[in-house]
């Protein structure tokens, strides 16, 4: 017998889901609740096999159910059952440890699908949903993550690099042919950004980062630039 | 023998001091020449005659006193001032010497002698008059006068000779209290006053010069200390050594209160006059306002010093005056003259560093006793401070009401977008969820009527029909606000926002995060941020004509950075935000404005706009 939760704050809802579940000869509903933080202490009371909780829930939303319950040490596994067709939404459940997400517009075979192949072990995720495009998702979401360095706008770019070579302040205005004061500024803006002090700071995040240009030879300038931080 | 009766004899004859030789019974015997004729009579004249016929009755019993004291005594002398008539009725006044010779045989009888002392008597009276006249004024006079026998040893306590009564109404000790101690008078000195007086002193020693010496006394009963002015001047003998001090003391206490509260009246008026934060002044009734006189506070006021206004003439107030104000200042100083009222101005001045200074000024024309105008008086005072306090409150006034009109303006637009949000949503409903349900109805009283067959075919349409259903109503509940906002976060929300933007817009997002996408900020920031990214990109697509834009955003410690920037048409934030009918770039304003935020926008027509908020972060979650 496979023992099922339900967590969804709409009666009628839970009543649909109970036919459908209850359709299954090997499949027991042992419990309902309408509310987040019920749904966690019913679940640690009951200890199911399988958790099928709407994401919209009052007190505790889905999402934050599943971490709840998957830091629990249980077995219970948790299929998340969504309006929402988001990525984003698919890979923050799978991140918070559920193994299926149905969506409630699909198919009522989906549900047991996805019941099915949490008992074999399986992840599941309803069409139109598919896991390669939950990691194109993520792939997505990882190229806009990026260190702070990369956040610098080509001019903080440039000054960055003529200061690590160590120019002064009025070498790098005459270059750029922008005002000290401007870059100034400019430097300004990426220490802080870089949350660097002074040039030793600096220093060690380009070489941390292996951003050092291969230039010539070392700065003898840097001295200079040192004093005057 | 004979020789030396004789010597004798002619010694007493011619000696000019007056000798008789008087018997028991009081007879006179002999009387030299010199005696008789200081009586008025020729010699011989007296011989016989008794002796107290020529005394004058009040002074008889005197005689016989003296002839009874040698008859008891006979070894002594005896001296007595008696009156003697001459010829011509005068009285002269004699001294007489009386001794008892009666057991020398040789004279056996009482030898007088005297002399005729009238003149010194005379003298000695006139000078006791003298004295008595000068003791009489020294008594009543209301200075203390004073004589100190000088001793060089001990120059400061001389032999008291003499002290004025007066010195007791003044400082309450007797005259001969100082007599008595001549140490006295010093030890009353005021001590803060004792060094001066010692100086004094000593000039008047060294110097031989008289001195006035200010010090205070103490009083006798009161311990009170009174002022006095004492002058003195040293004596000298023919050798020329000082041998007394003679000095004149008077009390000048009430004289020191005048003056000291004299000086304190000018002390205040001049520090009045010098805190006052301005000047006085005393000019002609010229262009110029040629100065005749002109207070310390010019120079604060001005930067000019007295003497340029003054002495060397290099300034005159009218030349300072701001040029806009002279001849207004002209006018109105005229007119009031005229009705012989004062003026009352407020105008400006430049100082010396070119400064523009506010003052405000009051002054009136002073008029001879034939009315004919003399000068101008007057008073001028700095009230910039309340000028630019006045220009502030103005402007703050201002920039008050213009909030609140802009406050009116977005309050209004809020209702405005509240009507047109839910205008839509009832569209949305109506038209779109409606037609669905009324589609979904008309399927399921068509399937009550219908065979089995078509039944089963239609329960699929209308599934068809529910799924879209649903789907129309997720989207509403998107747009109206994205429940990943709240659920996932910034990030993926924006994501999300991004690929249905690009969808609708065909605006490619460059989209790029650093240190956001873990965290959590607070409702506020998220959805703050949210929504002026929405409005960004909402211009963008609307104004901006470009393919694509770049969303930045970063936190640190401190903030969370967002920047937006697109190469499209850009605009004039002023103008905008001036008259923005969309309430777009003011409801991002606003928005930065209530977290404390700061919002810069560079734009400008043709060189695309670049948008930068930075949030405050103290209130971040993880």
């Amino acid at each position: 017998m496979i023992s099922i939760v339900l967590a969804d704050d709409h009666h009628i809802v839970r009543q649909g889901l109970r036919v459908l579940l209850e359709g299954e000869p090997d499949f027991s509903v042992v419990g309902e609740a309408a509310d987040g933080l019920a749904t966690v202490s019913l679940v640690e009371r009951l200890r199911p096999d399988i958790l099928i909780v709407d994401i919209m829930m009052p007190n505790l939303n889905g999402l934050e159910i599943t971490r709840k319950i998957s830091e629990l040490p249980m077995q219970t596994r948790v299929i998340i059952l969504s309006m929402y067709n988001n990525e984003s939404y698919v890979l923050e459940a799978l991140r918070n440890g559920a193994v299926g997400y149905v969506l409630k517009c699909s198919d009522g075979a989906h549900l047991l699908n996805a019941v099915r192949a949490a008992m074999a072990g399986q992840r599941y995720l309803s069409p139109p949903l598919s896991i390669d495009a939950i990691i194109a998702y993520e792939q997505r979401a990882k190229k806009a993550s990026v260190n702070t360095y990369e956040t610098l706008s080509n001019r903080e770019h440039e000054v960055f690099h003529l200061v690590l070579e160590g120019h002064t302040n009025s070498e790098i205005a005459n270059r750029l042919f922008i005002s000290p004061r401007t870059v100034e500024i400019h430097r300004a803006n990426f220490m802080r950004k870089l949350n660097l002090r002074n040039y030793p700071d600096l220093l060690r995040y380009a070489l941390e980062r292996g951003i050092l240009p291969p230039t010539k030879d070392q700065p003898e300038k840097s001295k200079k630039e040192e004093i005057e931080e | 023998m004979r020789t030396n009766e004789e010597f004798y004899q002619a010694l007493i004859e011619n000696v000019s001091d007056c000798i008789c030789v008087i018997n028991v019974d009081r007879t006179i015997r002999y009387m030299n020449p010199f005696a008789e004729s200081m009586l008025g009579y020729k010699p011989r004249q007296l011989i016989g005659k008794f002796i107290i016929d020529f005394v004058h009755p009040d002074d008889l019993q005197k005689v016989t006193n003296t002839f009874n004291k040698v008859m008891q005594d006979k070894s002594s002398v005896q001296t007595e001032e008696i009156r003697m008539k001459h010829t011509d009725g005068s009285w002269r006044i004699v001294e007489w010497i009386c001794k008892n010779l009666l057991n020398t045989p040789a004279v056996a009888g009482f030898i007088c002698n005297y002399r005729d002392i009238t003149e010194c008597k005379q003298i000695e009276m006139q000078l006791q008059k003298i004295e008595e006249t000068y003791r009489m004024i020294i008594q009543n006079v209301n200075e203390i006068v004073y004589a100190v026998k000088f001793i060089e040893e001990n120059p400061f306590e001389g032999i008291v000779q003499m002290v004025g009564d007066q010195v007791k109404n003044i400082i309450g000790y007797e005259s001969n209290e100082f007599m008595e101690d001549p140490g006295l008078w010093l030890r009353l000195i005021h001590p803060d006053d004792l060094p001066v007086v010692v100086e004094d002193t000593q000039k008047l020693i060294e110097h031989r010069e008289k001195v006035t010496r200010r010090y205070r006394i103490r009083h006798k009963n009161t311990g009170q200390y009174c002022w006095i002015e004492d002058k003195v001047v040293p004596k000298f003998d023919d050798t020329g050594k000082l041998v007394n001090i003679v000095g004149v003391a008077r009390d000048i206490t009430e004289r020191i209160h005048a003056e000291r509260a004299h000086s304190e009246y000018e002390r205040m008026l001049s520090t009045l006059l010098s805190n006052l934060p301005g000047y006085s002044y005393r000019c002609k009734n010229d262009k110029d306002w040629t100065l005749e006189f002109i207070s310390d506070g010019a120079f604060t006021l001005t930067g000019y010093t007295i003497d340029e206004y003054l002495v060397h003439r290099t300034v005159t107030c009218g030349e300072k005056t701001h040029p806009y104000d002279r001849d207004r200042i002209w006018n109105e100083v005229q007119e009031a003259l005229e009705k012989r009222e004062p003026f009352e101005l407020v105008y400006r001045i430049i100082t010396r560093s070119g400064d523009e200074k506010w003052v405000w000024e009051r002054g009136r024309g002073i008029y001879s006793s034939k009315g004919e105008l003399l000068y101008l008086e007057g008073l001028v005072t700095d009230i910039t401070e309340r000028i630019h306090a006045e220009r502030d409150r103005e402007r703050l006034f201002n920039e008050l009401n213009s909030k609140h009109e802009q406050l009116q303006a977005l309050s209004r637009r809020l209702v405005e977008i509240q009507e047109a949000e839910r205008f839509h949503i009832a569209r949305e409903l109506h038209d779109e969820i409606g037609a669905l349900l009324t589609g979904l109805k008309l399927k399921i009283e068509s399937s009550k009527r219908s065979a089995i067959d078509a039944y089963t075919a239609n329960l699929s349409e209308m599934e068809t029909l529910v799924n879209e259903l649903m789907g129309r109503v997720r989207e509403i509940s998107l747009d109206l606000r994205p429940p990943m906002l709240d659920d996932i976060g910034l990030v993926h929300t924006l994501m999300w926002h991004f690929d249905r933007y690009t969808n609708q817009t065909n605006i490619r997002v460059h989209f790029k995060q650093s240190e956001v996408e873990r965290k959590r900020f607070t409702m506020e920031v998220e959805t703050a941020i949210y929504r002026i990214i929405q409005e960004a990109l909402t211009n963008v697509a609307r104004h901006a004509d470009v393919s694509e834009v770049t969303v930045l955003l970063w936190s640190d410690q401190q903030t969370l950075n967002l920047e937006i920037e697109d190469k499209g048409k850009g605009f004039n934030p002023e103008e905008v935000l001036a008259s923005d009918k969309t309430f777009g770039l003011i409801g991002i304003r606003e928005r930065v404005a209530l977290l404390g935020g700061r919002l810069m926008i560079n734009s400008s027509p043709g060189a695309g706009t670049y948008l930068k908020v930075e949030i405050p972060m103290d209130n971040s979650r993880e």
